[in-house]
This record gives structure tokens, sequence and C-alpha cells, in this order.
């Protein structure tokens, strides 16, 4: 049995106790990957699902925040680092509890005439990863997470 | 402690996800997998007792041997829980891949100077 992954787009890694690393490769450079992600009329056009956002607020500097907001839920949180156009550190909660939520670094550099997105989401413990990602995925995959880690280790 | 808990923490060890990725390749005797690493086979069967409490892999019996392997069941939910995740994530990165490409170009923007937006 062949459990090797196409991750060549975009890499998923459940790295450590904590940490959810996406990896995903883009064609254009940093500077207009960084406009997409930081620009809320850019934000609005691509983070979405179903729902298209309702409200959509970037306050991109150290100490400034975020908010996200589709019509049933919202993401919102502080802005700690900026240094435009390659790396960002935020905090994201979910519907407005402070309580919890990843601290999210993101940094982009410059790969040939692309981006390589690196995006670091960072829990207070092994709970809180298990608890976002049944959350916002799935409520039974227990196994299956665990090995989900492994293959992503055993493919980097 | 949910089997999640006990994933995660049996996850947390190194040598448990070497373990793990060597029997992604194929079911293994304890003497394999005891092989690359520099620790005792009671060590690797401690390590292996903690993935089999954790539902990650369970043994076959054969004669004398038990070797081990990925659960097949939990393999195959893997990838259908890996296919939607992955899928949810490359669904948003493939509408930017399509703004970036209908961006105008920086020029039509001050140059030293960027958005208000993006720095003020």
């Amino acid at each position: 049995m062949t459990l090797s992954l196409d991750l060549s787009e975009l890499q998923l890694v459940l790295d450590g106790e904590t940490d959810v690393i996406v990896r995903r490769d883009f064609t254009h450079p940093p500077a207009r990957v960084w406009r997409a992600l930081t620009e809320p009329p850019l934000i609005r056009q691509w983070m979405s699902s179903n729902d298209s956002m309702t409200r959509c607020e970037m306050d991109l500097r150290p100490g400034g925040s975020f908010r996200y907001e589709w019509p049933e839920f919202f993401f919102s949180g502080p802005i700690l680092e900026v240094d435009a156009p390659h790396h960002m550190v935020h905090v994201e909660h979910f519907n407005g509890d402070a309580s919890s939520g990843p601290t999210i670094t993101t940094d982009l550099a410059a790969r040939g005439t692309g981006t390589r997105m690196t995006m670091v989401m960072r829990y207070a413990n092994a709970e809180a990863r298990a608890d976002a990602i049944e959350a916002g995925f799935t409520d039974s995959f227990d196994e299956v997470f665990g090995r989900l880690e492994a293959l992503a280790i055993a493919e980097r | 402690m949910t089997i999640l808990d006990q994933s995660f923490a049996a996850l947390a060890d190194p040598t448990r996800r070497a373990i793990i990725a060597r029997l992604a390749e194929g079911e293994a005797t304890v003497q394999d997998l005891a092989r690359p690493f520099s620790i005792s086979q009671p060590a690797i069967s401690r390590h292996l007792k903690v993935l089999e409490e954790a539902g990650l892999i369970e043994a076959r019996i054969e004669g004398t041997a038990r070797p081990r392997r990925l659960k097949p069941d939990a393999v195959e939910a893997l990838w259908d829980w890996l296919g939607q995740y992955r899928a949810l994530w490359e669904k948003q990165f493939q509408r930017l891949d399509a703004l970036l490409d209908n961006l105008p170009d920086e020029t039509t923007q001050p140059h030293s100077d960027p958005t208000e937006e993006s720095t003020s």
C-alpha cells in the first residue's frame, strides 16, 4: 500500500503538539500575494466559502486588529507583527472568544518569480489544536487525525 | 481521555512518528522497527503499546511473531478526511490564484508609498 501524498502544491503538516503548518506556492511575487492577503477588497474576493463575507476590516499594524464576518460566524483578533510584504503575526479568535484561537505567523518568501507562503497556526496546547480542527472540519475523525500527522511528517 | 487525545499524545513523540512513517510502507516486526533506532526492543515495544492503545496500529499474529501494521480502516478514513481538509484549503487558494492573475499591476499605485490599508 502506497501512502505517499502529492503535496507539491499544498503541504499540510501537524507539527509537534501545537502547530498546524500550511505551505503553498504561488506563481506571483510576494508583494502581490501580500496585497491579496491584507487588503480587504481583495480578501473578500478569495476568502469565502458558500457565503460572501458581510464585513471585512483590517487595521494592518502592530497593535491593530482585523475582523472577518460571514452571516453565521466571524473571526477577529489583534495584529501583533507586520513587516510588509513578507511577514505578519496575528491572533485569530472565533466568534469573539478571546480565550482561545491560534497565533498565526504568515511568511512570504520569494521563490524564483513566485512566492512560497508558510502559515504556522500555533494553538495553546495539543487539546486546543484538536478541538479547533475537530470543530472546524469534522466531528468524527478520531484516529484519523494522528495518521495525518504521521503521513505529513513522512512527507517532509 | 478520548481516542483523539490519545492519538495526539501518541504522536507527540518523534520515535512514534517515525514508527508510523515506517509502517506506512508496510507491516514490520519489532525487530524491523528497532533496527533504525538506537534504542532497545523493549523500548520500541513500549512505543508500540502506546500506538496500539491510541488505535493507530494493530498486531497480526503469525506464529510467534506479531508484525505490526497501520489499521486499514483508519487509513481509509484518513484518505477521506485528508481529502476534505486539503480541499477546503486548496479551494480558497485557487480563488487566490485567480485573483492574483487578474490583479492590476503595482505600477497603478505609488511605488515607494504602499496603500494606506497596508501600512497606516
